[in-house]
């Protein structure tokens, strides 16, 4: 907390919109001459156009899901799906253009790139616009690019990648992901590498009406580690937007990745994102994964389990407020021997809001001794909110130790009148009980990012309760 | 209302759904003054004092006054802030909330942002002066406490937030002998800038706190009032002679 001061964002300045010209735009709708024009700007190897138009016909014989969140209401061809502000990549903080540092200064963010960004990929809009990886990353043989330049400048790596953990045919937004992707982070971290930083990632949806399909590859090479940290917030719109981002991470043997987000979209945004990990030989996956803004989010970050003794961890929280659908879960499939998972979700409603946890534990015929425990905690902080838990557990074996344990509350009256009688306000004392009770996750992130989770929460129950 | 005064109950009657716990109680404390308040479990003590820190799960009529403002009617955050300050005798836990970081919000909220710096010197010299155990600090909030240790918390609390008036309920129950005079030492030193009220059903918190006064509580009411003579009468006798007035008359 030392470095509150420093950190301090006056969050009324996300609901702006610079005005800016954009090198290109598609005109909105789905087709196949919109995929065919963002291969040819990227100048794409055939492969990859003819992969991108073989997910735009499943995307479009695919059904919606007849699960989760009410997404009915997304109006596929109103969305425009390619856009880049700047023309080409800048590689240097002076050389990024001044509406977009303006931004960034907005967001509060120079601070943070004096102090925290060694290496930085920021996103803004479709495409990676500002990239600087850190001498130190070169001199270990990491790769940290945007995906865009991964395709021209490591095409073997990237297709070998590419699609292996999440096919298109996964599901109707991972086809669509995979028709219309841009922007994104690719990552490769060499064998035995220890990243010695957190490698971060800001980006901002920033035009109306915009679909963002980034796509994101790392791969952890035998023995390395990582953490990976992706923050996004997006200002305020009237039209609904889409966001739909994949993200693959393989972890080879003996390696370990950690990949943290905190969501924010607006509160116009539908955010349908799928997140899997494949996990090898005594490798773990850890993600910790924080929901706050949209307006709806399906999330379901994934571990596969497929080596002997591989181990993975989903730590998620999600707040839902006013309008506000947040269907977070995870995925663990145990599908080697010695395996183990841990799942803990905390989630707040507030003002309205409906959050779901939607959970799936699978351990196969082949993962003997698989041990998985699941916690998730809901916490309802009024009686227009709700919340459920949706647990599916499935295992063909005997020997295996799954559990579930589920939780759903209130704040106590005892807890609020303990805070008043300190002299705190019943707005004050209800943001401390809810920061305490998604404390497990806030203390798991890097102190800047625990101090804006905090001022988001706090600007999130500003009004709604009290 | 008499100079000085800085806790001045009339008249006050106190009810929890709806049945009559008080019935119509009179206090009067001063700067400087050390009030205890004795009598038998459930004769209304706790009553008393979540009345007058303003607990919304009572329902009082009469008047209580602090420095001379009526606030009766007013929440307990803002009696908090005006400078009343309950130390709970079991004090409820917060998940995920740490004593330090709640001690630096609620004075963050009374006195204005203070310093770091400032603040650690003054948590580093209440904490040696109880002999508080300073690994607790970074615990969450009365999460897997001794009952000692819960007590402690509240001592602390109630020293960093030095209020004008303090009640302190059940102080002895927990704390062992050394932690018991450390605290008293804490106490004594405190009453001379605020008032005191400490609640409680034994005598022996007597032995290492000097009260200005004595007051017995016997269901629902003020029975009787003296030095500490009274004290030393309930150590011999226990409640019963009130008791039996009661019953009798």
């Amino acid at each position: 907390m030392v470095k509150e001061e420093k950190f301090r964002v006056d969050y009324s300045s996300y609901n702006f919109h610079n005005k800016r010209k954009y090198a290109f735009k598609e005109a909105p709708g789905i087709s196949e001459k919109v995929v065919r024009d963002i291969s040819k700007i990227k100048n794409e190897p055939e492969w990859m156009l003819d992969t991108r138009l073989k997910a735009l016909r499943i995307f479009q014989s695919m059904p919606l899901p007849k699960w989760g969140a009410d997404i009915s209401a997304l109006n596929f061809s109103e969305l425009i799906y390619y856009a880049r502000p700047t023309e080409k990549k800048v590689n240097s903080w002076d050389e990024v253009p001044d509406y977009i540092k303006e931004t960034f200064e907005r967001l509060g963010i120079p601070e943070a790139e004096r102090k925290f960004l060694s290496g930085v990929s920021a996103q803004y809009e479709s495409e990676t616009v500002y990239h600087k990886a850190k001498e130190e990353l070169d001199k270990l043989g990491i790769i940290f690019t945007d995906i865009d330049s991964a395709l021209t400048e490591y095409p073997e790596l990237f297709k070998k990648y590419f699609g292996r953990a999440i096919p298109m045919t996964d599901n109707k937004f991972s086809a669509l992901n995979t028709a219309f992707w841009s922007g994104g982070s690719f990552i490769y971290v060499p064998k035995g590498v220890n990243v010695p930083f957190p490698l971060q990632a800001y980006f901002r949806l920033n035009i109306a009406r915009i679909g963002q399909f980034e796509r994101t590859i790392i791969i952890a090479d035998k023995g390395s580690s990582l953490h990976y940290i992706e923050g996004c917030s997006a200002p305020i719109y009237n039209r609904a937007s889409l966001h739909s981002g994949v993200v693959e991470v393989f972890v080879l043997d003996d390696a370990k990745v950690r990949y943290t987000t905190i969501q924010n979209w607006s509160k116009n945004v539908y955010n349908l994102v799928t997140q899997r990990a494949i996990v090898h030989k005594n490798a773990r996956m850890e993600w910790v994964d924080g929901n706050i803004g949209s307006k709806t989010t399906m999330k379901y970050p994934s571990i596969v389990l497929l080596g002997e003794g591989a181990s993975g961890e989903v730590l998620s929280i999600s707040l839902a407020g006013r309008g506000q659908c947040q269907d977070a879960g995870a995925k663990a499939i145990h599908l080697a021997p010695n395996t183990s998972s841990r799942i803990i979700s905390k989630s707040v409603s507030l003002d309205g809001g409906r959050s779901t946890y939607r959970g799936l534990v699978r351990v196969s015929e082949r993962a003997r001794n698989a041990v998985s425990a699941a916690n998730c905690d809901a916490l309802i902080l009024d009686e227009d909110s709700s919340s459920d838990t949706i647990p599916y557990i499935e295992s063909q074996r005997e020997d295996s130790l799954v559990s579930h344990e589920a939780s759903v509350g209130k704040i106590s009256d005892e807890q609020l009148f303990y805070l008043k009688s300190r002299g705190l306000s019943e707005e004050k004392a209800t943001d401390i009980i809810v920061s305490g009770f998604l404390s497990p996750f806030t203390k798991e992130l890097p102190l800047e990012y625990a101090i804006e989770l905090n001022r988001l929460i706090r600007l999130e129950m500003k009004g709604a309760v009290g | 209302m008499s100079p000085h005064s800085l806790l001045e109950i009339r008249d006050l009657y106190v009810s929890a759904k709806d049945k009559e716990i008080l019935h119509g109680v009179n206090l009067n404390v001063r700067q400087g003054e050390i009030h205890s308040i004795m009598g038998p479990n459930g004769s209304g003590k706790s009553t008393l004092s979540n009345a007058i820190i303003g607990n919304p799960t009572y329902t009082t009529k009469g008047r209580i006054l602090f420095k001379g403002r009526k606030i009766h009617l007013m929440n307990a955050d803002k009696r908090a802030s005006l400078g009343i300050f309950f130390a709970f005798q079991s004090p409820v836990a917060i998940p995920g909330v740490s004593l330090r970081s709640l001690i630096r919000t609620f004075l963050n909220e009374k006195r204005g942002k203070q310093s770091y710096e400032e603040f650690n010197r003054e948590l580093e010299s209440i904490t040696s002066l109880i002999g508080f155990n300073r690994e607790l600090l970074n615990k969450e909030l009365n999460v897997k406490l001794s009952g000692g240790e819960k007590k402690m918390s509240e001592m602390l609390q109630l020293l960093m937030f030095r209020p004008e008036l303090a009640i302190i309920d059940e102080i002895d129950s927990g704390l062992d002998i050394d932690a018991l005079k450390r605290v008293s030492r804490a106490i004594e030193l405190l009453s001379k800038k605020s008032g005191v009220i400490l609640i409680t059903h034994h005598t022996t918190l007597h032995k290492y706190i000097q009260p200005t006064q004595v007051h017995v509580l016997v269901n629902g009411a003020f029975v009787e009032s003296g030095g500490i003579e009274l004290a030393d009468k309930i150590e011999r006798e226990g409640y019963s002679a009130w008791l039996k007035k009661k019953n009798s008359g």
